[in-house]
């Protein structure tokens, strides 16, 4: 441009701008005679003018930033800089603190190549240096695969701190997420190795408080590798309490976004405040969004936002998100990962999760569908988790399977659903979205928050639902779907003549209806194998899961696809049902044969999940027990123990269901000192997992209790056994099985310890509550009968013994393979008292059947073939 | 160091019209205000954000004797806007010329975040488009650095160009209409 031309630009912009707005365009027009050049230029400069008015303005804000930059650039290295025997290869970053720098060896040793971190001369600082140097220490103490590790430091020629890092060549987590386009599973399963580290470091008492995406990187080989403990905290100094608390230039650094409330405060820093920095990490990773809009915005209204806002629910930002696969997502993270990352921000540093370990607990909950611990008040949502899962096994004693807890639902299976409604050609999603909302409808109901704070009890919500399917208008597959569904949770809290009910009027309408398939049909026949299990009718409930067999199998030959895992996890289902009922009408070898046979599918078959596959091992290794084959059992609960182990965590229910029947085999096979240690752990995740009492609890003592017993510890044994009774009155009541099991444990502890009246008046209430609890025949009644023929020996009462012992003889006789222990034990007792009552021949024959068993269960020269030989020898 | 009163006796000679006071006074400025920068952040009261004209007044509260006249102080003014204006572009000049001969590095340890983005680009082509005014319009190229680069007033403008504070900002408001119009362009 010539001063000429300026000129005319100057006058055509200055005259323009006397004008009103809306008169400017065609005035400079107008002026500029056809001179294109001329008229833009005017117009951009009135553009630029008009938008700049209210701002301050982007030139000032040019110059005050790149003065800023060039403070915070004076004191850098360059490349070909040296620093001990590394030469600067160029920058990594810089941030507040300091710079970092990628470097090399200069002798070329090594092709490996170094971060350096140095503190920025202008921050020179006591604290900066004590903070490096803090830096250092705690680095060097860690050993951990996901965090970067030191690798040395020292100081420059000007007494410059650094410290050499693992340069960990890869990418943000975030951009990681995108760029590999993640699923939800994946991204959780990087999120768990970011809480992994956290973890070790706060057990190592070190808080890393600056938790955000750019110092997570993902390595070339996908493994994730946790940064800077540039401002870190150790928690267990007072020292390091005093003077390091981040000085206000080190608040500047933490990103704005990723600060926790208590930190904006200059409040105390905890492991906590990582919690809400793995929260903020973890929204990014579910929604590709910060928790606050950080950008274009203040420092001071980030701060207040973090302070005051809540922040949107996870799902809704991925529902509302420009990308398909974000919106598609938002099914899955509402709710519980909703849950989970809301609870890792509360502002409030007490209400997020006391510690990394329950976080990452409550994201394995959520993958294995078990209930979160973050949402405990709920009872829709406890309940809504309860249909979710295909099913629970959970043991009580030496009870195989809670019938209570097994459920398939239709939830879970929504695929199975009906195409049979001719007129209206229903998709299997509209059917199987209605039955979801109908559900989800109903357990919003029982939340306490939407009814006033009165709780709605497990059964008044299942009144609700039945109440609300009889008036609601549907499709007659929709309705039936439900009923079958709604009869199932039924049973699940044990209201068994009501769920009957449904079943039947829900198998009345596919059984009638000649357009069901054979899914519909397995599924109706493999509700009733639940309930006939829970009503104990074993051979009734062997009979349907056969039928449920058999459907599947059709449907699984005319689908000709192998593929559908709901289908073959019906199929699975059904066997592992058939195999469990055989257990418990005492046909254990036949349940040990289809579990022979469905072994290797259960260990290859990916469609399998994990819980079932644990389920397998360990009501195989229980199948074994049962037949006595001790060291079989306890190969297969070692494998179901590892297993659960490796894939729930040492944390979780699974795992100690797995030890406490470990615990057991190991007790069958005096493994005592072996199994205790076992059983603790089994009692202590229960009591952890478990908030309320619970019968586990009961079942982890009275393991406890057996094997402090055969420790010979009676007095710990019968605390043991008190606190189960205790855990069981207040959990299913005193007119359980469960509880008179247990009465009569602990009546036999009394007895050994030598207090027979206690022990007798234990047996009786016992043998009482269970008569009424079992049928006639049932083996658990010989407990009683075998205690009070003991106390009646010892009373040198032998008539009444006799009496007892027959009883529990002939009532186990029939059950011989299923409990020959049991009835070995029956029977040497029989035999004493009969001895003494002078009975000597069928003494002699009684005797000598139950050292056989003996011997053929523990070897003729284990303690216990011994202990028995002598009890009758003593008699004679 | 200079001494303050040394400076003060250039800024009074310059203003008086002793052209050979001004080189003198440049350098003495330009060390102070990289002295400057140097303590600047380490200091304890700094919590907001650095102004280049923060600096340049700080440079003068050390420099100069505050009772000089307004017109010796807008020249101090005027020359540190310079310099500081040579201080940053050079600054900007070498980052980007590393940039472009660094390697390319995958993500940072740090964000830097707290500081702004990195437009050092940006701020080199300022001074490029600074140039070119100064080439058609040498007056506003002036005003615009007093202002930008050193925050003087309109008023002090006006005063040490022997203008009408009217024609100042008329100007000022031309010249930066100019240059955002021009940056805008570039982006």
């Amino acid at each position: 441009m010539d001063k000429n031309r300026w000129q005319s630009v100057k006058e055509i912009f200055n005259q323009a701008l006397e004008l009103p707005a809306d008169k400017r365009h065609a005035y400079v027009i107008a002026k500029s005679e056809g001179d294109i050049e001329l008229q833009e230029s005017v117009l951009g400069m009135l553009k630029a003018e008009e938008e700049n008015r209210e701002d301050t303005h982007s030139v000032t804000h040019l110059i005050s930033s790149n003065a800023q930059t060039l403070l915070d650039n004076r004191f850098e290295l360059k490349p070909g800089d040296k620093i001990d025997a590394y030469v600067i290869d160029g920058v990594i970053g810089e941030g507040g603190m300091g710079s970092v720098y990628l470097a090399s060896r200069a002798d070329k040793t090594f092709e490996q190549q170094v971060a350096i971190k140095l503190v920025h001369s202008r921050n020179v600082t006591r604290e900066s240096i004590e903070r490096f140097r803090l830096e250092r220490q705690i680095l060097a103490s860690f050993s951990h695969p996901n965090i970067a590790s030191l690798i040395g430091g020292g100081e420059t020629e000007d007494q410059m701190p650094y410290i050499v890092l693992e340069y960990v060549k890869g990418i943000n987590i975030i951009d990681y997420c995108k760029q590999q386009k993640l699923g939800l599973k994946e991204r959780l399963a990087l999120f768990r190795k970011v809480l992994s580290a956290i973890s070790y470091a706060h057990q190592n008492l070190v808080v890393h408080r600056d938790i955000k995406p750019s110092n997570v990187l993902i390595n070339e080989h996908g493994g994730v590798k946790l940064l800077d403990f540039g401002i870190a905290k150790l928690l267990d100094t007072e020292k390091n309490q005093s003077d390091l608390e981040l000085t206000r230039e080190e608040m500047r650094i933490l990103t704005p976004g990723s600060a926790s409330p208590e930190q904006v405060l200059g409040g105390t820093i905890t492991t906590r405040s990582d919690i809400y920095g793995l929260g903020t990490l973890l929204y990014q990773m579910l929604t590709e969004q910060p928790v606050f809009e950080t950008q274009g915005v203040t420092q001071r209204q980030v701060e207040d936002l973090i302070l005051t806002a809540n922040p949107a629910k996870p799902s809704k930002v991925c529902a509302e998100s420009e990308f398909r696969y974000l919106r598609q997502r938002s099914n899955g993270i509402k709710g519980d990962l909703d849950t989970i990352v809301l609870t890792a921000l509360q502002k409030d540093p007490d209400r997020r999760y006391d510690t990394s370990q329950l976080f990452e607990q409550d994201i394995e909950r959520y993958l294995t569908h078990y209930p979160i611990l973050a949402k405990p008040d709920s009872l829709a949502y406890v309940f809504g988790k309860f249909i979710r899962r295909n099913a629970i096994i959970t043991s009580v004693g030496s009870v195989f399977v809670v019938a209570l807890m097994i459920f398939s639902i239709v939830l879970s299976q929504q695929s199975n659903v009906i195409q049979m409604e001719r007129d209206k050609a229903l998709s299997e999603a509209i059917v199987s979205k209605q039955v979801s909302d109908f559900m989800v409808e109903m357990f919003e109901a029982a939340d306490p928050n939407s009814v006033n704070g009165d709780k709605l009890t497990a059964n008044e919500l299942v009144v609700a639902a039945a109440d609300r399917l009889k008036k609601l208008e549907m499709a007659p597959a929709i309705r039936a779907r439900l009923t079958l569904t709604l009869g199932s949770v039924y049973r699940s809290i044990g209201d068994l003549a009501d769920a009957k009910a449904l079943l039947d009027e829900a198998s009345q309408f596919y059984v009638s209806n000649a357009e069901a398939s054979d899914k519909d049909l397995g599924e109706v026949n493999i509700q009733f194998g639940h309930y006939y299990y829970a009503m104990g009718d074993y051979l009734a409930c062997e009979k349907y899961f056969r039928s449920a067999l058999m459907h599947f199998s059709a449907a699984m030959e005319a689908t000709s696809s192998n593929t559908d895992r709901n289908l073959k996890s019906s199929l699975y289902e059904s066997r592992y049902g058939i195999a469990v009922s055989l257990g418990e009408q005492g046909k254990n070898l036949e349940a040990l044969a289809l579990f022979e046979k469905q072994q290797n599918i259960f260990e290859t078959d990916d469609s399998v999940d994990h819980h079932s596959l644990a389920d397998f091992y360990l009501a195989y290794g229980h199948t074994l027990r049962s037949l006595s084959r001790f060291e079989d059992s306890a190969t297969m609960l070692e494998k179901g123990v590892e297993f659960a182990r490796k894939n729930f965590g040492n944390n979780h229910l699974f795992t100690g269901y797995a030890l406490n029947q470990l615990a057991s085999t190991y007790h069958s096979i005096g493994k005592f000192s072996q199994a205790l240690p076992l059983a603790y752990e089994g009692l202590e995740i229960r009591k952890k997992q478990h908030k309320d009492n619970n019968p586990e609890i009961a079942a982890s003592l009275g393991i406890v209790s057996r094997l402090h017993a055969a420790l010979g510890d009676l007095p710990k044994a019968i605390e043991a056994k008190e606190s189960a009774m205790q855990v069981l009155a207040d959990s299913v009541g005193k007119e359980h099985t469960y509880y008179g099991g247990s009465m009569s444990s602990l009546a036999s502890l009394y007895f050994d310890h030598g207090k027979l009246d206690v022990a007798n008046e234990y047996f009786q209430s016992a043998e009482g509550i269970l008569s009424k609890a079992l049928p006639p025949g049932h083996i658990y009644l010989s407990l009683p009968l075998i205690g009070q023929g003991r106390v009646a020996l010892e009373r040198q009462n032998y008539s009444d013994a006799v009496a007892f012992l027959e009883q529990a003889h002939t009532l186990l006789k029939p059950n011989e393979e299923q409990a020959k222990k049991r009835y070995a034990d029956a029977s040497a007792y029989y035999s004493v008292a009969l001895y003494s009552v002078g009975e000597l021949n069928k003494a002699s024959s009684i005797a000598n059947e139950s050292l056989a068993i003996y011997g053929d269960l523990f070897g003729e020269d284990s303690d216990q073939y011994m202990k028995i030989k002598k009890l009758v020898e003593n008699s004679l | 160091m200079t001494h303050s009163n040394e400076l003060t006796q250039l800024l009074i000679k310059m203003g008086q019209g002793d052209s050979l006071a001004s080189p003198q006074l440049s350098s003495a400025i330009l060390s102070e205000l990289h002295r400057l920068a140097q303590i600047y952040m380490s200091s304890e009261a700094t919590g907001h954000t650095l102004q280049a004209t923060a600096l340049v007044n700080e440079a003068y509260l050390r420099l100069v004797d505050t009772k000089i006249s307004w017109q010796d102080r807008a020249h101090f003014f005027a020359v540190a806007a310079k310099q500081m204006r040579r201080i940053l572009v050079d600054h900007a000049r070498s980052k980007t010329a590393a940039k472009r001969g660094g390697k390319s590095i995958p993500e940072s340890f740090e964000d830097a975040v707290v500081y702004s983005q990195d437009n050092v680009e940006e701020l080199v082509y300022l001074d490029e488009l600074l140039k070119q005014l100064a080439e058609f319009d040498e007056r506003a190229a002036r005003m615009f650095e007093m202002r930008l680069f050193a925050g003087l007033s309109n008023n002090e403008i006006a005063g040490l160009e022997k203008l009408s504070v009217a024609t100042v900002e008329r100007e000022m408001k031309t010249a930066k209409s100019w240059i955002q119009h021009q940056l805008k362009e570039n982006n």
